[in-house]
């Protein structure tokens, strides 16, 4: 498979942006710097949006949901004849198809996804944070489909993504024939980040040997980019975010998620959750990585 | 009839005020056919059909198909639109497509793609003329809260001039911007951030919490005094763009810039935001979205003090 993405792939907190910060410090190699503010956002955020409104015919404010989808594909094809080499692309969407029956994402445009996913105890802790709502809300959002999606009231930055739920995000990508997908877990990277990082890094076609990664793991560690933060802030963050970079450590959900809680996602996400050793207890258990 | 925002203004501007709408609707019962708000001598035609294909064109982009002086776009389940020469627009519909959202392409990409064609410059700007009748085009992407500062100064008095897409000329000694609306496209929470009951509204479309909220407009041509790209940005700053560099600012503000080359037009553009920068001060302002509009408004009304 040819292309020239690689999607940065997971439901949202799941270590989408240490990793690109990371995959941006591999490419740029040696001893070179690299900010969490100078991160590729060609084609997330308000840039997504204004390559869309400069390349299809009209503008996405004034389309709907399924008329957008039904641009994308070709709007990504167009973005993607302008890479030289290939861009990491931050995704939080489930894959899917538009009314066409078309990838949203062109796989002839993709050259690898790299698929994370975290503890769902972790994410809803983290994902309220993040939106700076309850646990219980964010509980309610990572069994959301988005099958009913509303008219939005206000025109964000960003084109309307899809998340769907945390299990068929999941899913989604994991179980895709159409992607070349590796896929870690959050709590795989944090134990042993040389050798997932190698591993993913090498799949998505880098040429890094292992002191490469070495050096770029210690050079991103996550307290730095939580520093980074506090001093220069970070323009990815969501507004409504007190701080993006809360806590790198898996387990955070520990006295911050109550047993019902707890016991809504194993009923929501067992069986995704058990097939990705995520245990009922927020433990982890080992299992086989992707290649 | 949604009430006005904009406050009652002095009477010595009373004659340069639109006092009946402006002829810009094309209103979605009827057929669309008539010249274009603020281009005269355009003609917009209502037809049957069009080729699925320009011919001599090439495909420049999705669903966009352009050769020299003809550009070809859909917008599937919606309208086919064939514009000509600078002149005319053909327009034709898919069935049972929603009429409103035609006419919004028609004044929107379609009106901007005339204006390529006519040597002239297609701002993705709202224009406004302050109460100095200085005018002022605030340009930015979409999402970054034009249509808000734009409603937010009609309330102080200023007159709108066109929102979206901004046709400038050059008459030979000055930049001019000619007014095509009467009304802003706003968001519900836009309209509430600007003290509008979005429910009394006009939708832009079905399916859409989008509103057309009617502002007191300028009716005559103006002259444009400063072109302003707005960044996002959670402080306020303002840099005056040099001279030399105000083309550059200008190009950069183009509606649909690589539909330039695909019509022939490159030379038209150069000259045309040359010509302008001559005269037309431009000016970067940090701080969109991360303030409270009043501010960012604040900060445009002082760059035309």
């Amino acid at each position: 498979m040819s292309g020239s993405f690689v999607l940065i792939a997971s439901y949202p907190k799941s270590g989408n942006t240490w990793m690109r910060v990371v995959l941006e410090k591999l490419r740029r190699g040696g001893e070179q710097p690299v900010s969490i503010n100078d991160l590729d956002i060609r084609y997330q955020g308000g840039s997504r949006r204004a390559a869309f409104d400069s390349w299809a015919p009209v503008n996405a404010a004034d389309l709907t949901f399924d008329e957008i989808e039904g641009f994308l594909p070709d709007v990504y094809r167009r973005l993607a004849a302008e890479i030289q080499d290939f861009a990491p692309v931050k995704v939080h969407d489930a894959a899917s198809r538009n009314f066409r029956g078309e990838w949203i994402y062109p796989p002839d445009c993709v050259k690898r996804v790299i698929y994370l996913v975290r503890h769902p105890f972790d994410v809803a802790v983290s994902l309220a944070y993040h939106l700076n709502t309850s646990p219980e809300r964010a509980v309610e959002m990572m069994a959301d489909e988005g099958r009913r999606r509303r008219p939005y009231r206000r025109l964000s930055q960003s084109l309307p993504q899809n998340f769907a739920s945390w299990s068929s995000n999941v899913e989604s990508w994991m179980d895709n024939p159409a992607y070349g997908v590796s896929w870690s877990r959050y709590e795989d990277m944090h134990a042993e980040p040389v050798a997932q990082i190698l591993r993913l890094a090498t799949a998505a076609g880098m040429p890094v040997s292992r002191h490469d990664v070495e050096i770029a793991v210690k050079a991103t560690d996550f307290q730095e980019l939580q520093r980074e933060e506090e001093v220069a802030g970070f323009r990815e963050k969501a507004k409504v975010s007190r701080q993006f970079f809360r806590s790198g450590h898996p387990g955070t959900w520990k006295g911050l998620l109550d047993a019902a809680l707890r016991e809504r996602l194993v009923h929501d996400h067992g069986r995704v959750m058990r097939r990705l050793g995520y245990n009922e207890d927020g433990s982890t258990s080992a299992i086989q990585p992707s290649s | 009839m949604p009430r006005r925002i904009c406050p009652q203004l002095p009477d010595r501007r009373a004659n340069a005020i639109a006092r009946i709408p402006m002829q810009r609707d094309f209103p979605p019962a009827q057929p669309f056919e008539g010249p274009l708000p603020g281009i005269p001598g355009s003609m917009v035609r209502e037809v049957d059909a069009l080729p699925e294909h320009l011919e001599g064109g090439e495909l420049i982009a999705p669903c966009t198909e352009a050769r020299a002086n003809a550009l070809l776009f859909e917008v599937p389940g919606i309208a086919r639109y064939l514009i000509r020469d600078g002149k005319s627009i053909d327009v034709a519909l898919t069935p049972a497509a929603d009429r409103a959202a035609v006419r919004l392409f028609l004044l929107g990409s379609a009106r901007g793609a005339l204006i390529h064609q006519r040597g002239e410059l297609p701002l993705s700007a709202a224009t406004l003329v302050a109460p100095n009748w200085k005018a002022i085009a605030i340009c930015c992407p979409s999402a970054m809260g034009k249509s808000t500062v734009a409603a937010a100064l009609c309330r102080r008095g200023w007159l709108l001039v066109a929102d979206d897409i901004t046709r400038v000329s050059w008459n030979g000694s000055m930049a001019i911007a000619w007014p095509s609306s009467d009304r802003l496209k706003l968001w519900r929470d836009a309209c509430e951030m600007v003290g509008e009951n979005a429910d009394a509204l006009e939708r832009v479309r079905e399916g859409m919490e989008k509103y057309f909220l009617p502002t007191r407009a300028a009716a005559t041509p103006a002259a444009l005094h400063v072109a302003v790209r707005l960044r996002v940005a959670t402080y306020f700053d303002s840099v005056e763009i040099a001279p030399a560099e105000r083309a550059q600012l200008l190009a950069e503000c183009t509606f649909r810039r690589h539909w330039v080359d695909a019509l022939g037009r490159r030379a038209d553009h150069a000259r045309i935001t040359t010509s302008i920068a001559r005269t037309c001060r431009g000016v970067l302002l940090s701080g969109a979205r991360e303030h409270p509009i009043e501010e960012l408004a604040d900060r445009l009304a002082e760059l035309v003090r």
